[in-house]
């Protein structure tokens, strides 16, 4: 029997319509599924799907939520962007749609959102949380603006002075404890250990590190303050450092590349961005460089690599200036709570997981940071752990970031420091500018 | 009027002939047709195309037009990213600030230099790579299917690989001139404040001069053979050839190609923003990172806007010229 054509036709189409209304239906399924769904919508950019994410995250994360969070509970699987800048930005422009419910973030990022209105106050399920007394004080005061806590801290770090022993050794040179101690040091190796430059900086424009690094210097000049000071009475922020004090530390960046020939830091490598200054650290072509934990991962890219970060590596408070203060940038990695989260008690049930023990212990080995919790510091991990005890001593003398806009000053602030390392103007002018830029910030209402 | 039409009767601006090319009078309904039947119709006709065209219209007014005019007014106001919902009208405030702004100056110079020298280097070194590419010799279709392959990697990748081939240790360029004894030029290229400039120029035509290329290739091959052998028999030398049938025959393809780098180039942040964030000393600083910067550093949202309005009146101005230029050819 034969068909009639226009039935072969329509069967045709059917062949190709009928996998096509699938897709579509699934499609559609899909999407309605997410918008109705239930699940607590996690950012968690190390864990991102999306980006190169330590596969150990991903691991406890599948294994650990359905069992610590209660009976229905679960989380989105993608964890948001892979970058914290995209996170930020995608965070500030839909945050108040409810999604993402959990944001796990940078401190720059929380004083954003907490400006935004965008994350709530933690402190009434904080104060009732049984491991509230684990996590060390300092960590939390990070994270608290006017009174109130918004975020929970996973992961912390400070900047410290990786040094060289083998080389300092070589040339009978001591850690550098004093400024001047440190251009000396570093200028002598530059002169007498070839290829090797004394000290190794991050200059790039649009770096965090060249501002981390920067600013790390600066709290030692200013007596462990921030350059800008709140007035509790008028509730208006006002610049609390002085020309001369920015225009110190911008001599010590002039001291580092112009000082003695060779100086200290090599001049080719102005510009250099964090990834140039960590590979040249440990392929051994600097010798100090103010650091964070985290280089130590790299240990595991060849023999050399090894060798420094294991064997002839050594770890010293930065350097301090004539009268100064002990003090270096202190990283806090926060977790928030989106304002407009529909399911907040979900979603806190979510943060408290990711702020366990378990967790923050399993994380900060993981990514080589320091724990902000003291029953992880006490794990035999970390507390046998010559790298992690050496970070951890010095925490105490981390400071904070203001809880002001730093975006635009972080911009000042690396092109200040730019015009003096490639000589458009001489440190003290250059002092004198910089600190007019923060006044104009102040007056603008731009912090 | 177009010749695909077939109205029925004559449009009201052009007078009905009185007979017919036979000899025969024009029927009176035609000569003389109702009033406002010409419009009745035409409408009854374009509102059928339009229909046709209304969705896509409208997703272009929605993603184009809807955001451009938000842009403007935004620009008039202090709106910020962080508050967007409290804002103050501030007439042309940000449009002074940003005048008065020595680094946006600095970054609108810096856009229409490098737009300027990318652009006309890149026209004129895509016409001689095509005029190499067009030559029939064994393997040019493997050069031909290579030369693109710059202009399809993601643009991340080429400045991560710039990057890497200029580290002032690590970098081959710097390892290269150590290994020939030229250890003196060695230097961290893109923190160089002489060199960062010149090196986001280059990166620029490493990607586009190859796309330039086939695209004129393509053209040059649809040129009539005639025209040559007729220029040839009539004396005129390969320059002439060049300057009188072939440039002439590329104007069309070249106008897009430039309309299209023109903003391409200067719309560009991905060069600058991922190799020298602007730096060093906004030695690179254009107009897209510094906007970038005001944007989502400073949440400035009406300053910023602001300068995407002087952005886009730049490109609409640009734009324009270069097709008065290449235009200018035809009329020639």
């Amino acid at each position: 029997m034969r068909f009639p054509l226009i039935f072969v036709y329509s069967s045709n189409i059917m062949r190709i319509r009928f996998p096509l209304t699938c897709l579509v239906a699934i499609g559609l399924v899909s999407t309605a599924a997410s918008v109705f769904s239930k699940d607590i919508d996690l950012w968690f950019i190390p864990m991102s799907t999306d980006g190169p994410q330590k596969p150990g995250l991903l691991q406890w994360a599948k294994e650990n939520f359905p069992k610590d969070l209660p009976k229905g509970v679960a989380v989105a699987n993608n964890y948001g962007p892979p970058v914290y800048q995209d996170a930020q930005q995608k965070f500030i422009v839909q945050g108040r749609r409810g999604k993402p419910d959990v944001i796990e973030g940078v401190l720059e990022g929380m004083i954003a959102f907490q400006k935004a209105g965008l994350i709530a106050p933690l402190n009434d399920e904080f104060d009732k949380w049984a491991d509230k007394d684990q996590f060390v004080p300092s960590t939390l005061k990070a994270l608290t603006i006017n009174g109130k806590l918004y975020g929970v801290p996973y992961n912390t770090n400070v900047r410290v002075l990786l040094y060289r022993k083998d080389l300092l050794q070589k040339y009978g040179l001591q850690p550098p404890k004093t400024w001047d101690d440190l251009v000396q040091a570093a200028a002598t190796i530059s002169a007498k250990e070839s290829g090797v430059a004394g000290l190794g900086l991050t200059t790039k424009s649009g770096s965090v590190r060249t501002f981390q690094e920067f600013i790390s210097f600066f709290f030692q000049v200013n007596g462990g303050e921030n350059p800008f000071k709140l007035d509790e009475k008028t509730q208006k922020w006002s610049v609390n450092t002085t020309p001369e004090k920015l225009g110190q530390v911008l001599q010590l960046y002039e001291d580092f590349y112009f000082k003695g020939s060779p100086s200290a830091a090599n001049q080719n490598t102005r510009g250099n961005d964090y990834q140039a200054t960590d590979t040249d650290y440990y392929s051994g072509k600097s010798a100090m460089v103010p650091m964070g934990p985290w280089i130590y991962a790299n240990r595991t890219t060849g023999d050399v690599a090894r060798k420094i970060l294991e064997e002839n590596t050594g770890v010293t408070a930065l350097p301090l200036p004539p009268g100064g203060t002990q003090a270096t940038y202190l990283e806090v990695k926060p977790i928030m709570l989106n304002a407009a989260s529909k399911d907040k008690g979900n979603a806190w049930e979510v943060i408290k997981t990711l702020g366990s023990k378990e967790f923050v212990a399993m994380d900060n080995k993981l990514e080589g940071v320091n724990p902000p919790r003291k029953d992880v510091a006490e794990l035999p991990d970390f507390k046998n752990d010559w790298w992690q005890q050496a970070f951890t001593a010095q925490l105490p003398t981390g400071v904070a970031l203001a809880p002001v806009n730093w975006g635009l000053v972080v911009n000042d602030m690396t092109e200040a420091l730019q015009k003096v390392i490639y000589k458009n103007k001489s440190a003290q002018d250059t002092g004198k500018e910089l600190y007019n830029a923060l006044q104009q910030r102040v007056q603008n209402n731009q912090l | 009027m177009g010749p695909y039409r077939s109205h029925p009767v004559f449009p009201p601006m052009l007078k009905a002939p009185s007979t017919l090319p036979t000899g025969r009078a024009v029927p009176a309904a035609i000569a003389k047709p109702r009033p406002g039947r010409y419009w009745i119709t035409r409408l009854r006709e374009d509102a059928f195309g339009y229909a046709l065209l209304a969705p896509a219209l409208l997703v272009i007014l929605g993603l184009n037009l809807y955001p451009t005019i938000c842009g403007f007014l935004t620009s008039f106001t202090d709106q910020s990213l962080l508050n967007p919902n409290t804002w103050n009208w501030v007439g042309l405030t940000n449009y002074v600030k940003l005048f008065n702004d020595s680094v946006f100056r600095l970054s609108f110079a810096h856009s229409l230099e490098l737009t300027f020298i990318a652009v006309a280097l890149q026209v004129i070194l895509g016409l001689g790579v095509a005029h190499l590419l067009i030559q029939k010799v064994p393997g040019i279709h493997f050069f031909r299917s290579v030369g693109m392959i710059t202009w399809v990697l993601p643009i991340i990748t080429s400045v991560v690989m710039f990057r890497f081939i200029t580290l002032p240790n690590a970098g081959f360029v710097n390892i290269l001139l150590r290994t020939v004894g030229l250890g003196s030029f060695a230097r961290n290229w893109f923190g160089d404040p002489g060199w960062a400039f010149a090196l986001v120029l280059i990166m620029h035509l490493w990607r586009n001069i190859p796309f330039y290329a086939i695209s004129f290739m393509a053209a040059m091959q649809a040129i009539p053979v005639d025209l040559y052998e007729a220029a040839r028999i009539d004396g005129a030398s390969a320059w002439k050839q060049f300057w009188h049938i072939t440039l002439p025959n590329l104007r069309y393809i070249m106008l897009v190609m430039v309309v299209l780098h023109v903003t391409f180039t200067l719309n560009n942040f991905d060069f600058v923003f991922l190799s020298t964030g602007g730096g060093p000393v906004n030695a690179t600083e254009v107009l897209a990172t510094y906007i970038y910067k005001q944007a989502w550093n400073g949440y400035a949202l009406g300053y910023s806007s602001a300068g995407g309005v002087v952005m886009l009146l730049v490109l609409v101005l640009a734009v324009f010229l270069c097709r008065k230029l290449i235009g200018g050819m035809d009329a020639k």
